[in-house]
């Protein structure tokens, strides 16, 4: 073999041994294990099925029966109550035959009761005075009937001119109500478990066993950022399930957020926002609203059965 | 020289003993450094990812770039996630926690929280094989919430094709929307450190914030310890005993919104805003819905800052110093 093609045939050698080289430098990148741009950890976790919640049903077809009177709405303490938010009522009053007032912005609680046969108390930002107070429990005397309406101590956004910042609204109406027995709490229920798409959102039934005709029918209602009320010696009409909790941190339990009174002659609820459109339809919330009309349609007549319905003592469990 | 004076010379040097010992002390002492530097030289790298400031989405980028960074760079062989971070926006922080799970994929990653892993930033390291938490760390606010835009309709000005065009659903709908969200991050916290937790799900529901030591009582985080301790234990896991630290620092701005979080950084770039940054006016209704994963305390700030002059980033307070 002559010199050159020695040389010639190690040329050769090398050059395969570089494309080698080269050809090895771009499969093995494509062997080797993602460097993370594409591909990755699955995510069960991200089940869809498991993220989305299921809806408490919402129907309302609830027909308010009746013969209601006059409903005077209380406008003259500052009540936190519009057309809207308790539009599912006033809807409800009027198909039942009632006629449905409103108190003036600064006064005429005591003239509108001479004329009315239920009176609404809805979230009142300023307290009932004694005149105030004595005027509804001479109407209660007479067989008149109260529908009150609390709401748990709230911070909103309030803005003044340039002035913006957080306030507290309470619902004063401690006054008005303990005279009947009944008490409002202050702190907000929630309950992670029993809920309507969200922790504020509880879920309430007739505590068992009761036969009360206030919650005749009534299998479930959703409220809506709501707070515990009692009555002493009253019949409880709706309780949250075991698992709420109150934003005190009190030890979970079936909290009361409907009552009667004693007398039967006032309904508390710790909760106004179940009677706004959007919600008046979920579960048996407008089923409520009907035996709401027909407890104002009794008004006038006999009182005193339905408080001894169960005898059950309207505090917490 | 002729040819064959070179001919017998080459042939007398291959034959020469010296010569090829020269030659190959010439060589060795070329190679010799080399071989010291490779003699002396750590095991592997362990890399340090700050998670610093609000989780926006230039922050998610960076920290996303950092971590992709880690994953690509074969010298690296651990992650440590420094978090000093209240959260941010919802998408932002999911980002991050679908990028730390990829990287937990691929390398150990260890976690060390410095003054805070909330929300969404907890979200971020939450997929971390190892979490560490000093006494005064503050770790948790696993939740979301939304600011969702009001309901228009009906409205003469703008002709909407559907009924929820203008505001994606009632208030009721996004109720469950954010359930949804909370089932997500809940769902995704448990998946990361379901064997580590000892709270529950519905009490990690609640959102609370806990000290460093409750955390690590609850299972959110699972050693008292700093950064050093989180580097050390990423180089045991990746089975370096002896390793170099790299810090991969996301390029960018870090924008804080709470001056404990701004003041712990070690971050020569930063800037302290307002909260309104994410949360905007709380007296202006979001025009799009706006899903947050942040403390509770920033919305009270927000509505402080509401009150008085408000800050506009750029006018905000700028870090010059040093770290």
């Amino acid at each position: 073999m002559s010199e050159g093609r020695t040389v010639a045939t190690r040329l050769l050698v090398t050059a395969l041994v570089a494309l080698l080289v080269v050809g090895l430098a771009g499969i093995v990148p494509l062997l080797a294990p993602s460097s993370g741009i594409d591909g990755g950890p699955d995510h069960p976790e991200y089940d869809a099925d498991r993220l989305a919640p299921e809806r408490l049903e919402a129907s309302g077809n609830a027909n308010p029966r009746g013969d209601v009177g006059v409903v005077l709405f209380d406008r003259s303490h500052g009540n936190r109550v519009e057309g809207e938010e308790v539009s599912s009522l006033v809807r409800a009053v009027d198909q039942a035959g009632g006629e449905v007032q409103f108190t003036g912005h600064s006064g005429g609680l005591a003239s509108g009761l001479s004329e009315a046969d239920v009176l609404v108390i809805v979230d009142p930002a300023t307290s009932y005075t004694p005149s105030d107070v004595d005027a509804v429990e001479r109407f209660v005397d007479n067989g008149g009937r109260v529908l009150i309406l609390g709401e748990p101590n709230r911070k909103a956004v309030e803005s003044e001119g340039l002035e913006v910042g957080l306030s507290t609204r309470r619902s004063k109406v401690t006054t008005v109500a303990s005279p009947f027995g009944i008490s409002f709490g202050t702190q907000y229920l929630y309950d992670m478990e029993a809920n309507d798409g969200n922790f504020k959102n509880v879920v309430t039934s007739p505590p068992d066993g009761t036969n009360a005709e206030v919650v005749d029918g009534i299998d479930q209602v959703a409220l809506y950022t709501a707070v515990t009320v009692e009555a002493n010696r009253g019949t409880v009409l709706l309780r949250t399930a075991r698992t709420a909790e109150r934003s005190d941190e009190r030890t979970p339990g079936g909290f009361p957020v409907a009552v009667l009174s004693p007398g039967g002659n006032v309904m508390a609820v710790g909760d106004k926002t179940f009677l706004a459109e959007e919600y008046h339809a979920v579960a048996d919330n407008d089923v409520l609203v009907q035996r709401i009309v027909e407890f104002m349609a009794q008004a006038n007549q006999e009182a005193g059965q339905s408080s001894a319905d169960t005898g059950e003592t309207a505090t917490p469990e | 020289m002729s040819a064959s004076k070179l001919r017998r010379f080459l042939h007398r040097a291959t034959r020469s003993w010296v010569l090829f010992a020269v030659l190959g002390l010439v060589v060795g002492l070329l190679v010799a450094p080399f071989a010291f530097q490779a003699a002396n030289s750590p095991d592997g790298t362990v890399a340090v990812v700050p998670i610093e400031g609000g989780i926006d989405g230039a922050n998610a980028a960076s920290v996303s770039a950092a971590l992709q960074e880690a994953r690509s760079d074969p010298s690296i062989d651990a992650v440590v996630l420094v978090s000093n971070s209240p959260g941010g926006g919802a998408s932002a922080s999911e980002t991050l926690y679908l990028e730390v799970s990829r990287t937990a994929e691929q390398m150990p990653v260890v976690a060390s929280v410095d003054a805070m892993a909330a929300s969404g930033a907890y979200y971020a390291i939450a997929p971390a094989d190892h979490v560490y938490a000093k006494p005064s760390s503050l770790v948790g606010s696993v939740g979301v919430f939304v600011q969702r835009p009001q309901d228009p309709q009906p409205i003469d000005e703008v002709v909407a094709s559907g009924p929820k065009k203008l505001s994606g659903g009632n208030e009721r709908d996004w109720s469950y929307k954010t359930e949804s969200l909370r089932r997500a991050f809940v769902g995704a916290v448990f998946a990361s450190r379901g064997d580590n937790l000892t709270i529950s799900e519905e009490e990690l529901s609640k959102a609370g914030l806990f000290t460093g030591a409750q955390a690590v009582e609850n299972g959110m985080a699972d050693e008292v310890g700093g950064s050093s301790e989180a580097i050390r234990a990423a180089a045991d896991r990746a089975g370096l005993d002896d390793y170099r630290v790299k810090v991969l620092r996301p390029g960018g701005e870090a924008v804080f919104i709470s001056r404990a979080n701004y003041v712990a950084s070690g971050t020569e770039d930063k800037r302290l805003v307002s909260p309104n940054y994410f949360v905007g006016s709380l007296t202006e209704e979001p025009t799009v819905p706006n899903v947050l994963m942040l403390p509770p305390s920033v919305l009270a700030a927000s509505a402080d800052e509401a009150s008085g002059p408000t800050a506009a980033p750029n006018e905000s307070e700028r870090q010059e110093g040093t770290p």
